[in-house]
């Protein structure tokens, strides 16, 4: 009995302090990703090696809801694509509220978003070689087999995807009666070499896919035919914003820095990938990282600008959503200017 | 304790329950009051549609899972029913059911349910199946995997851990020498362990028809867990060009998509959500149950 109850005392005791422990620490600010370790956080793991911030990194994962962390204040900062920004904000929009959040840095100038497809697939489509097309030829090629029925377009659906799709159809007079497939989220199954295209990271999946496959995957980017929104954003609550300003605000000139440091240390940050992202050779890491520079740097020299004119790539982010059905009619430009507070 | 006692400490962990929740999300102003059944009522048009796909598909599971879960309940029990006079080999077909069985049910549903709609995608660009294939295959799985496997270890078990009475009972309702003709050899090896297994679980028909009800729940469980893992599900049923319809998501998605995007704001909405499916599985269970008693519980009550 003294023995349960000198063990008791004890544990209280290690509670107790490690409580009082917790207290003296200076408070840290979280930053939320939404998926697990990969190379689209390279700038946030650089981001991460500033100790004036004290920036903690907390993985995402497919229970992880990085809006939802943020406004619950469990998080003070997140990534998650435009689209979901825009659809929280649309949603306070309904319910007749002032949203609580804000965007902060647009981490991806360009949806990363594109289609692959199975080498074999492309042979029994007709396609043998892609040696000679360039990236446009081969997307019109796709779209000649969507036409005539041959592939499929497969799409994860609600996603950004769906966004571009839509765009990317109507760019190529695609019919109506071509219907998409709901593909979910497991790659995996374009190894069998379905006559689907499967929607992907272009700086993740491809890669993977390829060294499994011995081949290179057929990818189709609708950003060669100039479809083009907003990727993955950096997000904060109104309430740590206000609260907080010189944070926010060193979080971006960090990130703008660190993602500038990713581009010219690709070694450094291969090796910071590495220590959390497993599964993949470093050549592999090497290219999976310098695509993903290709869409932070999109159209720019400085990460994290946001173009917000009428004719801007939010003003194109919100038009490509609305037109998917994944934002409401009554969604404007002006609802979603109101939440970003663009780095200075 | 007695009843009245029971129901007030029910009641009083009731009331901790939703204070706690209160306390915790730091919204003591209304929450309490947001969460009620009555948040059934702010569900719009949309929602409700997406429900009723949700409940069809539910409905279609438990089927399902009543018919596969009897079928292979009542031929994998047939092999081990009279171990006595057949070869060993037979007892052993049905202890690998068994043993598959019990595996697919321990497996996390999640993953079941991931391999199962990569299998069935293929399967659907392979054979040219129509679209609605991939659904109704998922479909069966949600029932299969969960509530079927109930009502096949209620009969299973029923005749494995049959008591000696109840055994020597039912052999004495077929004994006979039936082996002369070829329609009595078809009786005793094929006809007659399944009746004697249906014979043996009517013993524990209790176990079954609590099996049964299970089912159902389960059946509700798995469907929103498929919908909430497959984007837009039904849009494998109802095919779109591009563009998204918000009721093709299922319950399962719609309240995903909620949490994914509102916080802590959308708890009278997702409180509306569960409320509908807690009234729907009441009123199911209560028309199963009636069922139940019409078709076998009466012959058992007094």
């Amino acid at each position: 009995m003294r023995a349960l109850l000198s063990s008791f005392l004890c544990a209280m005791a290690l509670v107790i302090g490690g409580a009082g422990c917790r207290q003296n620490n200076a408070p840290r600010t979280l930053f939320q990703l939404n998926w697990l370790h990969d190379p689209t956080f390279a700038g946030e793991y650089s981001l991460a090696l500033d100790s004036t911030l004290g920036l903690s990194i907390r993985e995402g994962g497919p229970n992880i809801f990085p809006v939802a962390e943020v406004l619950a204040g469990r998080a003070n900062l997140g990534v998650v694509g435009a689209d979901i920004f825009l659809q929280a904000l649309d949603k306070d929009l309904q319910a007749g509220k002032q949203s609580n959040l804000r965007c902060v840095f647009v981490d991806f100038q360009r949806n990363p978003v594109g289609w692959v497809l199975h080498p074999d697939a492309a042979a029994k489509a007709g396609l043998e070689s892609t040696n000679n097309l360039t990236p446009a030829e081969l997307n019109q090629w796709l779209f000649s087999k969507f036409a005539d029925g041959t592939l499929k377009p497969g799409d994860k659906r609600g996603t950004e995807t769906t966004a571009i799709w839509i765009k990317w159809k109507k760019m190529h007079a695609l019919s109506e009666d071509v219907k998409v497939v709901p593909v979910g989220f497991d790659a995996s199954i374009v190894l069998s070499a379905p006559m689907i295209t499967f929607p992907v990271y272009l700086n993740e999946e491809p890669f993977k896919l390829t060294e499994k496959i011995g081949r290179p995957v057929l990818v189709f980017d609708p950003a060669v035919d100039e479809v083009v929104l907003y990727g993955n954003v950096v997000i904060t609550s109104k309430e740590f914003f206000d609260k907080n300003p010189s944070v926010v605000r060193a979080v971006q000139r960090g990130l703008r820095k660190a993602w500038t440091d990713v581009k010219l240390d690709l070694d450094g940050a291969v090796a910071r990938v590495a220590a959390v992202y497993k599964g993949v050779g470093p050549e592999v890491l090497r290219r999976q990282i310098d695509k993903t520079l290709e869409f932070v740097f999109f159209e720019t020299q400085t990460p994290g600008v946001m173009e917000m004119g009428e004719s801007g790539r939010w003003a194109k982010t919100v038009e490509g959503l609305k037109d998917a059905g994944i934002l409401s009619s009554g969604f404007g430009l002006k609802t979603c200017i109101a939440s970003l507070v663009p780095p200075e | 304790m007695n009843d009245k006692l029971k129901n007030f400490v029910w009641l009083a962990v009731g009331v901790a329950l939703m204070w706690s929740v209160d306390f915790l999300l730091k919204n003591p102003e209304n929450l309490l009051w947001q969460i009620l059944p009555q948040s059934v009522l702010k569900l719009n048009g949309e929602m409700l549609c997406t429900l009723a796909l949700t409940f069809g598909a539910s409905i279609i599971a438990w089927f399902f899972a009543l018919g596969i879960g009897i079928l292979i309940g009542v031929v994998a029990a047939a092999t081990v029913v009279e171990r006595d006079m057949r070869p060993s080999w037979w007892e052993k077909i049905g202890n690998i059911v068994n043993k598959v069985y019990d595996g697919l049910y321990v497996i996390p549903f999640v993953l079941t349910v991931g391999f199962t709609y990569v299998l069935a995608q293929k399967a659907y660009d392979k054979w040219g199946l129509h679209s609605a294939t991939v659904a109704l295959i998922m479909i069966v799985v949600s029932g299969v995997v969960l509530g079927g496997w109930n009502i096949f270890h209620s009969i299973f078990y029923a005749v494995t851990n049959a008591k000696q009475e109840n055994r020597f009972l039912v052999r004495s309702l077929f004994y006979g020498d039936e082996r002369r003709s070829i329609l009595g050899r078809w009786f005793m090896w094929v006809l007659r362990p399944m009746l004697l297994v249906r014979r043996l679980a009517d013993c524990e028909i209790n176990s079954f028809c609590e099996a049964v009800t299970r089912a159902f729940h389960l059946s509700i469980v798995a469907v929103m867990i498929v919908e909430s893992v497959t984007p837009y599900f039904y849009e494998n049923i109802f095919r779109s060009s591009g563009k998204i319809h918000a009721w093709t998501a299922g319950a399962g998605r719609y309240i995903f998509n909620i949490q994914a995007l509102s916080g802590v704001n959308s708890s009278q909405v997702i409180a509306g959500f569960i409320w509908a499916v807690l009234i729907f599985d009441m009123l199911v269970v209560g028309l199963i149950q009636i069922g139940l008693n019409r078709i076998w519980l009466r012959h058992y009550s007094k």
